[in-house]
């Protein structure tokens, strides 16, 4: 076999290193194997269902959830606000509905910048070793030290309240578990035969980076990603709660708990219905990422 | 094995009569539970404003004279409040013998030269010496001309006398307020700036004998005390931040007197615990609070605009259930200066972004909008949303800023907070301690507000160098007018009622309109 002068691997190589098999492919082996369960496929339709709740939430939530009439305040649920409302006279349904866009907004967006941060130095601290492995593997232990939430509340602080800021805190909060697990996966593959092999090739380090190694760490990183977003929707519940996190008006279910506590004598299902949203979101969030590791998890096969 | 086993019966036994003996002992103890706000403060009243900080201060610490709950103005420190001299100038004051400090040290005329020259050393940064700064001398010392008070003679141990630059009527209701207590010389310049943050005592009824800065003072009765002794054996301030949980612990039973906040009432009044509830009106005013050195709000036409938008009847009745009176001006209701005939502000939405307009802001803008994060759920969060609603017409966007009391502190002194919802009440019923200790430019300026007119200076100037009383109502008058009429400085919005929950043990609070809780006269009868 001639070795390409491109660098680029010939196409047999790169379908053995991205552990595709001639059945379908891994992923839709995966796929199949996760329908069976039915759990994890009703934790999909809850998603999906809070998904697009939250994305088509101006046409289905029935009011503007900034929307005040002070006379209507903390209403019973009833035929014209099916939660009740809350101590502004705000429809409870809706600020649900909207809060849901935080939420998911908050546990997507997050997850996204904790994975982009932890696979990136994960991978080069994994397969280059040495210095880059001692710099990053110290700076997983330093960011790892600090208890999470009060880590969180100190980002906050500096950075200030605010969705986006949110965003960051929990994205600085969760980029250690991807890169510890990244960085422990990339050091195994890195002396696996098909590697060697593109490294004789001539394949450049960003390649194998790129093309062979993270494509087989990809079912650990969306197992983490999928578990790594309800906890940061509770962390993000959690500011909120305490002031920290969105800022009123806009609608957010752990500010929604924050405010409500104090009528929990008098209207508890004020405080009740974002309490139920949070715990529905999360555990279908769970229960998915959990399907999701068996389904991808090649020692879980049939 | 007998022998050891009836051993053990007998040491059970007098253990248990041990415990028995401490356990009534404690039960015949009379404790007050207060539930309190850590407001993160000194206890140094110089160093404060905050009433909740004055709970625990003044059953401390004395000022010359104080008012009792019925606002009357009684002397404490002194024999009797003493009359000025016939061109109102100079007040001449005796000390009661052999009143005590905590430390067993004995008050003299020293200590209270001291105390008040302290509020005068700029270096010390105190932030209330506007109410003994018109004695002679003290703005000298303000202005680091001078290390000495030049209206303030020591005659003797016991005898001092005060000489003012003019005559100010409320003079003795001024430095009878919590910010004239009167501290030890000696023990508070050895703690120095640890006075009020670690050691903190005085002349008053209760010593602290748990100074805890993170979960309460707990007090108890001082039995050198120079007046009437308390009833009380002790009083435990416990901080509980949360609100709610406030509430709970009154509910279960571990605090015996809790503030409701006022957006809780109609659910209390509905409740079993309705007859536990009691109320006054402090005399203070609910209002928005613009920054004038803010580009924006600096325009009178955006605050005119603003005052224009707000619909306050809304807020009277739908947000505050009609527990408040409804604001005409910034000086509230039964306080000298407070102008009747004036009308109620109009709401007028189309006028308002017409001024925006006028102003350069018919697209809007966006603007902070502070607040202390335990307000959030309260009074001012709700009246804070509720303006955001309002002011979203006229295209002003709110961006809610919830920050710490400790940092709501220091960024208000700063000068740096572009708006907020304003809760001021009087220390004493003059609107000199109201109008004057908000929106006097010196004082507008460490509080956010940078109102500066120098016509508004003038009538209050004026006011406090007449002792005429109609003629100084006149100048109130005019000078509330032109601060919350014509320049909006302040956008008045209402008068609170407040409500507190008391437990049926707990007799004699007797809670005076000032918005301080005084436990003086309180026992408990189970």
């Amino acid at each position: 076999m001639p070795v390409p002068t491109d660098g680029n691997m010939p196409d047999q190589m790169h379908d053995m290193s991205t552990g595709e098999s001639a059945s379908g492919g891994f992923f839709v082996d995966s796929v199949v194997r996760m329908s069976g369960n039915k759990l994890v496929i009703l934790s999909l339709l809850v998603l999906a269902l809070l998904i697009v709740s939250a994305i088509f939430a101006p046409w289905l939530a029935p009011y503007d959830p900034t929307e005040q009439v002070l006379a209507d305040s903390l209403q019973g649920p009833g035929r014209k606000h099916l939660l009740g409302t809350d101590e502004m006279g705000r429809d409870i349904l809706s600020r649900i509905i909207y809060g849901a866009r935080i939420s998911l907004s908050v546990g997507f967006v997050s997850q996204l910048i904790a994975c982009s941060i932890g696979v990136l130095l994960g991978s080069l601290a994994g397969y280059y070793g040495g210095l880059a492995d001692t710099v990053v593997s110290r700076a997983i232990e330093i960011f790892a030290a600090f208890p999470e939430l009060l880590f969180a509340i100190g980002i906050m602080f500096v950075l200030g309240p605010g969705v986006i800021n949110v965003f960051i805190a929990l994205g600085l909060l969760s980029w250690t578990q991807y890169a510890r697990l990244v960085r422990g996966q990339v050091m195994q593959l890195r002396e696996m035969e098909y590697t060697q092999a593109c490294i004789v090739c001539g394949g450049s380090n960003a390649r194998i980076i790129v093309r062979h190694l993270l494509p087989n760490c990809m079912s650990t990183i969306i197992v983490l990603v999928t578990l790594g977003i309800p906890g940061a929707i509770l962390t993000e519940a959690s500011l909120s709660y305490i002031g920290l996190g969105v800022q009123p008006p806009t609608a957010s279910w752990g500010q929604m708990i924050s405010t409500a506590q104090q009528y929990i004598s008098f209207y508890p299902y004020y405080s009740i219905t974002p309490g139920v949203a949070i715990i529905i979101t999360v555990l279908a969030f769970n229960i998915f990422g959990d399907g999701l590791r068996d389904a991808l998890d090649p020692r879980l096969r049939d | 094995m007998k022998k050891i086993g009836s051993g053990a019966v007998s040491v059970i036994l007098a253990a248990a009569l041990l415990f028995g003996a401490v356990r009534s002992d404690a039960a015949e103890k009379q404790v007050l539970r207060y539930g309190a706000i850590n407001m993160r403060s000194t206890l140094d009243m110089q160093f404060n404003t905050y009433p909740w900080v004055m709970d625990i201060s003044d059953h401390v610490a004395e000022p010359l004279m104080m008012f009792d709950y019925t606002m009357k103005l009684i002397p404490v420190l002194v024999k009797s409040l003493p009359t000025p001299t016939d061109d109102g100038r100079v007040y001449r004051f005796e000390l009661k013998p052999g009143i005590k400090f905590h430390d067993g040290t004995t008050l003299k005329a020293s200590d209270v030269k001291f105390s008040f020259e302290r509020m005068f050393i700029p270096e010390n940064g105190a932030i209330n010496s506007y109410i003994a700064d018109m004695i002679v001398g003290a703005k000298d010392m303000l202005a680091g001309k001078a290390t000495e008070l030049a209206g303030f003679k020591i005659i003797d141990d016991l005898n001092f006398e005060i000489t003012l630059e003019n005559p100010y009527a409320p003079f003795l209701a001024s430095i009878g307020t919590s910010y004239g207590t009167i501290y030890p010389e000696k023990a508070c310049r050895e703690a120095g700036k640890d006075w009020g943050l670690t050691t903190y005592f005085g002349t008053g009824p209760y010593k602290i004998t748990k100074f805890d800065a993170d979960n309460g003072f707990y007090v108890e009765r001082f039995e050198d005390y120079h007046g009437t002794k308390p009833k009380l054996d002790a009083i435990d301030f416990i901080f509980v931040e949360d609100p709610n949980t406030r509430r709970m612990e009154y509910e279960s039973g571990n605090l015996d007197v809790i503030q409701l906040d006022a957006t809780l009432y109609p659910e209390y009044s509905k409740s079993r615990l309705s007859s536990e509830i009691g109320s006054y009106t402090p005399q203070g005013t609910i209002f928005v609070s613009p920054n004038l050195q803010d580009e924006r709000l600096g325009n009178v036409k955006v605050r005119e605009a603003i005052s224009l938008a707000v619909d306050r009847k809304v807020l009277v009745s739908d947000l505050m259930n009609d527990t408040v009176s409804l604001a005409t001006t910034f000086i509230p209701p039964s306080m000298l200066g407070f102008d009747g005939t004036v009308p109620a502000y109009e709401r007028d939405v189309e006028r308002a972004k017409q001024l925006m307009a006028e102003a350069g802001y018919g697209d809007g803008f966006e603007v902070d909008g502070y607040i202390r994060s335990e307000q959030m759920n309260g009074t001012p969060g709700r009246t804070l949303l509720a303006i955001q609603s309002q002011l979203r017409e006229i295209g002003i966007s709110i961006n809610i800023v919830q920050v710490d009391a400790a940092s709501w502190s220091d960024i208000r002194r700063s000068g740096k907070i572009p708006l907020y919802i304003g809760t001021w009440y009087t220390d004493f019923p003059d609107p000199d301690g109201f109008i004057n200790s908000y929106l006097y430019s010196s004082n507008a300026r460490t509080l956010s507000n940078n109102y500066n007119s120098p016509e508004f200076d003038k009538l209050l100037d004026d006011a406090r160098s007449t002792s005429d009383s109609a003629k100084r109502e006149d100048l109130y008058k005019k000078a509330d007018r032109l601060a919350s009429r014509v320049d909006f400085a302040v956008v008045p919005l209402f008068h609170e009622n407040m409500f507190y929950l008391c437990k049926p043990y707990v007799k004699d609070l007797h809670k005076s309109p000032d918005n301080t809780f005084h436990f003086f006269d309180a026992y408990i009868e189970r």
